[in-house]
């Protein structure tokens, strides 16, 4: 174990607008993740798609980084559709 | 006795101020509305909560009261601006609590917050819950410079202010009050609903029996885990009966009077601590804040100390008391005229935030 | 009987937590006509609380008070001397010391002191009361001969030796220490200081406890002391050389204790 493997993570999740993306974006970036040397998050937009890439030390925070992570992202989509002026 | 004069830091707002306040520390979720008026005066335009109710016996898990926020944070939202007849782009600040709390559930309730203040470029300001519970119980009650008993779920403390700090007296050195006694309440299967600790009260009235407990106060703190546990054990001795009538006459011992015997003791252990920060500084009133401030014994018991010192007690009612959104707008408004914004990097939350590393800035 | 009626031909001085307090004329004895003060606390009856509660602290307190005194007079610690005990009428007569508490000495504030916030559009002399209220400006500290330094290595050694008789005081506060007027001490052998108000002292040899109490001091000046800081230090520096060997275990406890109050989770 002298070398860490990193497992990686490739979301992308398309908006209605580039604006939302961004909105999106800069709203999850906040938070840091709980345990940054074993998780890293990298959010970014392109066009109207925020993409995010979770790299990991283990499947296991794959998986809870993703699934916490879509939670917020469904969070903030709710937000949006519940306040949107569209 | 004429004694200090000073000038109060908040100039009076030249237009009227709207705020929008979230809470979601622990499991009541709220969003309220509150206004500042030019001549002074503050308006509490809606407070709508929604509380996550767990069945009996069961205790609420930050997961699932996260779940429940998200569940319900727009259509709480969506309430409150309706009740109040605002619309987001009214709004001169979003408020919502930094800490300290429950971390997913804080979580949450930022992550909307932010989107809104992103979707409608409107400013951010995080509060601390307990500093919001002290500004709207000081703007309810209208009590000017009380000591501040702060009894909940999470937290017991002794506050009063000093320097633009609220300055913690006394504090709990183990549980705090609500949660002692929400942990006995699931001991002996109270209903959760409206709140392990309502139902308490209410058992507590038909007790007959004091039973000796531990009374520990140190100084201006106090010690409750010993009061849990030695309660506890009496749910264990040969004399109890789950299902008994309380009565004086005979020695059994009932739900009813292990709920009496908790209170009195408890109350009474926190009515002292705060006598002796009353005497400490020299202040003749008390302000009740905390979701354990509804307590109506409590409240008594205070009140008749602070007549016999010759002051006041000061409390709310449900509505104010426990967690709500109301208090977020209203402690975040004054932050905010002052000229204090949250920058967006900086709006996580904290699940540690004391009451004293707040800068009260808006008082003199 | 006779515990009632002297406290009626008493004057009233405060009502502080736990009791009223006096101050009272005895004779110091038969055949003298001289009259010396003596300080009496009266625990009253405390309506708030549940009557049975009531009378058993009470008389828990009053005994136990008288306990620790006596347990710090035989030890060397400066107290008040006891002059008598009414366990019934819960009734406590100790020395009468002519000084002034270290809250006060410091500054902080004379207690019922009320402010009065102006709103910003108000003038200062809208409000300014015409009798004017002049403050006497003579820095207490030299009236008193002391220093800051000198009156925090005071609280750490006597704390300290109080802790080496195994006494706890339970509620220490800087309102709870007073220094001798100077010309109240009588003779270099009098300390300047002493530790009043053993109301909620008891007995334990346990480093826990004596952190503890530290901690509630330590909290109580910065409650009431801003900047306090380097003060308590110095207490803690005089406490460290009154303790000896103790103070390592005393210390990590110490450090415990302030850890437990920053970390507890604070929900709701």
């Amino acid at each position: 174990m002298s070398e860490h493997v990193w497992h990686t993570v490739a979301i992308t999740i398309p908006f209605l607008s580039e604006e939302d993306a961004q909105i999106a974006k800069l709203a999850l970036d906040v938070d840091r993740e709980l345990q940054p040397h074993a998780v890293k998050r990298v959010l970014e937009v392109q066009g109207n798609n925020l993409v995010a890439k979770l790299s990991t030390l283990t499947i296991r925070l794959a998986r809870l980084s993703a699934n916490a992570f879509l939670e917020n992202v469904d969070l903030v989509v709710h937000t949006l559709d519940e306040f949107g002026t569209r | 006795m004429p004694g200090t004069l000073k000038r109060s830091p908040l100039k009076r707002p030249e237009r009227p101020y709207i705020a929008l306040g979230l809470e979601g520390s622990a499991n009541k979720l709220g969003a309220g509305i509150i206004q500042h008026d030019p001549d002074g005066s503050t308006t509490v335009l809606s407070n709508i909560r929604h509380t996550y109710i767990t069945p009996p016996g069961e205790g609420f898990l930050p997961q699932d009261t996260a779940r429940h926020h998200r569940q319900w944070i727009h259509s709480v939202i969506k309430d409150s601006l309706k009740q109040a007849g605002v619309g987001i782009q009214d709004l001169d600040c979003i408020c919502f609590t930094k800490g300290p709390g429950m971390g997913a559930p804080l979580q949450s309730v930022a992550l909307v917050a932010r989107t809104l203040a992103l979707m409608f470029n409107k400013p951010l300001v995080g509060v601390n819950h307990c500093v919001g519970h002290i500004e709207m119980g000081r703007q309810i009650t209208g009590a000017q410079n009380p000591v501040v008993l702060y009894v909940s779920g999470g937290n017991t403390q002794v506050i009063a202010y000093s320097q633009q700090r609220y300055r913690i007296f006394g504090e709990t050195l183990d549980i705090a009050v609500g949660n002692c006694l929400d942990r006995f309440a699931r001991v002996i299967n109270l209903s959760n609903d409206p709140s392990p600790g309502y139902n308490i009260e209410q058992e507590a009235k038909k007790g007959k029996k004091l039973l000796p407990l531990p009374y520990t106060t140190k100084g201006m703190d106090v010690s409750l885990s010993g009061i849990l546990s030695a309660t506890e054990a009496y749910t264990y001795d040969k004399r109890f009966s789950q299902s008994a009538e309380p009565s004086p006459e005979n020695d059994t011992i009932t739900p009813a009077d292990l709920c009496f015997s908790m209170q009195e003791t408890v109350f009474a252990m926190l009515v002292e601590i705060t006598e002796r920060a009353m005497a400490h500084i020299g202040s003749k009133e008390v302000l009740i804040v905390g979701g354990v401030g509804c307590n109506e014994r409590l409240q008594d018991m205070m009140g008749i100390m602070a007549r016999e010192r010759g002051g006041n007690v000061f409390a709310t009612d449900e509505r104010f008391c426990i967690d709500n959104g109301i208090m977020i707008a209203q402690a975040g408004l004054l932050s905010y005229r002052m000229g204090s914004v949250t920058p967006l990097s900086e709006t996580s939350c904290t699940q540690r935030f004391r009451t004293d590393e707040v800068h009260v800035a808006w008082r003199a | 009987m006779a515990t009632a009626s002297l406290i009626i031909n008493s004057t009233q001085i405060s009502q502080g937590a736990e009791a009223k307090v006096y101050k009272s004329y005895v004779h110091t004895s038969f055949d003298s006509d001289a009259k010396v003060p003596i300080l009496l606390k009266h625990r009253f009856k405390k309506q708030y609380r549940h009557p049975s509660l009531d009378t058993s602290l009470t008389r828990a307190r009053v005994a136990g008070e008288a306990r620790a005194l006596l347990r710090c007079l035989r030890s060397g610690v400066s107290v008040p001397g006891i002059r008598m005990v009414d366990a019934t009428e819960s009734v406590l007569g100790i020395e009468w010391i002519e000084g002034k508490s270290v809250r006060m000495l410091l500054g902080g504030g004379a207690e019922g002191e009320d402010e009065q916030v102006l709103d910003p559009d108000q003038s200062f002399d809208d409000t300014t009361d015409a009798s004017g209220e002049s403050v006497s400006h003579l820095d207490p500290l030299e009236e008193y001969q002391v220093t800051i330094d000198g009156v925090m290595g005071l609280i750490g050694s006597e704390i300290a030796k109080m802790h080496k008789a195994d006494v706890i005081h339970g509620d220490l506060t800087t309102s709870n220490m007073i220094i001798r007027h100077p010309f109240a001490a009588k003779g270099p052998s009098h300390t300047k200081l002493v530790l009043i108000d053993f109301g909620l002292a008891y007995t334990s040899s346990l480093v826990e406890d004596k952190a503890v109490d530290l901690y509630v001091l330590e909290r109580a000046f910065a409650s009431t002391h801003p900047d306090s800081e380097p003060m308590f230090f110095a207490v803690l520096e005089a406490y460290k050389n009154g303790t000896g060997k103790d103070w390592t275990a005393v210390e990590r406890r110490l450090e415990d204790v302030r850890l437990r109050g920053r970390k507890r989770s604070m929900v709701g």
